[in-house]
């Protein structure tokens, strides 16, 4: 899921770096509009740090290995402080393992920085949907596993087409996109997973502590 | 050193005994032995050797399973267009010879799946007349933080953890 530095030409890395930028830049506006923006951050540092260690729970699935990604559940989660939490995680996973390039660091956080926050707009999608008695614990798990793998499914999709549409001349094009279709594929198991990781959190943090995913009161929520 | 192998017809004649016959027989044995002398040239084989320096590439994920049936691309020094191409072999190995011709870096691009690496491969330019025996170096390029065992990855992630819940009590601290 990390693209590695020397993948994609110099114009798509300037372009991600630009537009996690924007990104970064939306996010942190929404989050200064709530009453008190430090209010989220416990949370959001937290959860980057399961994002950081998530990058090395590798799942072998023959021929592929495939590894957690969890940007759905922050989306979920975090609201807009997923944005800003995956920027740092995969900074850190960057410079400490190597996941992904320094070049490409702005296009990883719109492969998975961006379809945290779609996650997160799905999830709270439910309260505009469904008024607060309609809402049973089974609706609340269907839209947390909905969003939790949209998150990786989404992001798997942005890899591949980013990386399809940018093949270099000199290589095997069929070889390489039998090779994505592969890795493409070993991701649906990893979305259902992630999405019933993400549905259990939801359901365990509505019983014990309802005030972390109850959108209504908080303004810096999608 | 070469190996040359010549292979020819033996000419057999003897007039005493084979008569008017014998000769015609040995005429045409003879046409045939001359007149083919290039064909039998041609049939033969030649063997030459040089030696050259080669490198071998082993690719991994930094999980330590091998990165088979990657594509490779090589790239001469300060050109665009790969000399050679191929593909890793089931324990993520490749072998190519540099020309040394053409001493500089060459880069050595090894993709699958999106996944990848790129390696700059210093090459000397052939000095010396005779080859010399020499021990075999081991190179690595890796695509960033390098391959650490399970202990360093823990405390790396411990490192890390400790420092976002940190961050986390800083910002639920008591205000005084």
């Amino acid at each position: 899921m990390h693209i590695p530095d020397g993948i994609l030409p110099a114009q798509i890395c300037l372009g991600g770096y630009a537009l996690t930028g924007l990104t970064t830049w939306f996010s942190l506006k929404q989050i200064n509009r709530c009453a008190n923006p430090l209010e989220g951050v416990p949370r959001a540092a937290l959860l980057t740090a399961a994002f950081f260690a998530a990058s090395l729970l590798r799942i072998p699935l023959p021929p592929a290995s495939v590894h957690f990604v969890l940007n759905g559940m922050l989306g979920v989660v975090l609201g807009y402080y997923a944005f800003p939490a995956i920027l740092v995680g995969l900074g850190l996973q960057a410079i400490m393992f190597g996941h992904g390039g320094l070049s490409t660091y702005g296009v990883n956080a719109v492969i998975m920085g961006i379809p945290a926050l779609v996650a997160a707009a799905l999830f709270r999608s439910r309260d505009r949907l469904f008024p607060a008695q309609a809402q049973t614990r089974w609706l609340t798990g269907s839209f947390a596993f909905m969003a939790g793998a949209s998150g990786v499914g989404l992001a798997a999709l942005v890899f591949y087409s980013l990386v399809i549409f940018n093949l270099p001349a000199d290589l095997n094009a069929q070889a390489e996109q039998a090779a994505l279709t592969t890795l493409l594929v070993a991701h649906v198991p990893l979305m259902l997973l992630e999405g019933a990781f993400t549905a259990l959190l939801v359901l365990f943090l509505e019983k014990v502590k309802p005030e972390l995913l109850n959108l209504r009161r908080n303004t810096h929520s999608l | 050193m070469s190996h040359f192998t010549h292979l020819s017809l033996p000419l057999v004649s003897g007039r005493s005994r084979l008569g008017v016959d014998g000769w015609l027989f040995g005429a045409v044995l003879g046409v045939v032995s001359l007149g083919g002398a290039e064909a039998a040239i041609a049939h033969g084989v030649v063997t030459t050797y040089q030696i050259k320096p080669q490198i071998q590439l082993r690719a991994t994920y930094d999980s330590g399973e091998p990165f088979a049936q990657a594509q490779i691309s090589v790239y001469p020094p300060n050109q665009d267009t790969p000399s050679q191409t191929g593909q890793t072999d089931q324990q993520g190995q490749f072998l190519f010879t540099p020309d040394s011709a053409q001493p500089g870096v060459w880069q050595v691009k090894v993709r699958a799946g999106g996944h990848g690496a790129v390696m700059n491969i210093p090459v000397a330019a052939a000095t010396a007349a005779e080859p010399t025996e020499q021990a075999p170096q081991t190179l690595a390029a890796t695509t960033g933080g390098g391959v650490y065992t399970p202990l360093q990855k823990g405390v790396m992630v411990g490192a890390i953890a400790w420092g976002c819940l940190g961050t986390a009590l800083f910002c639920l601290r008591r205000k005084g």
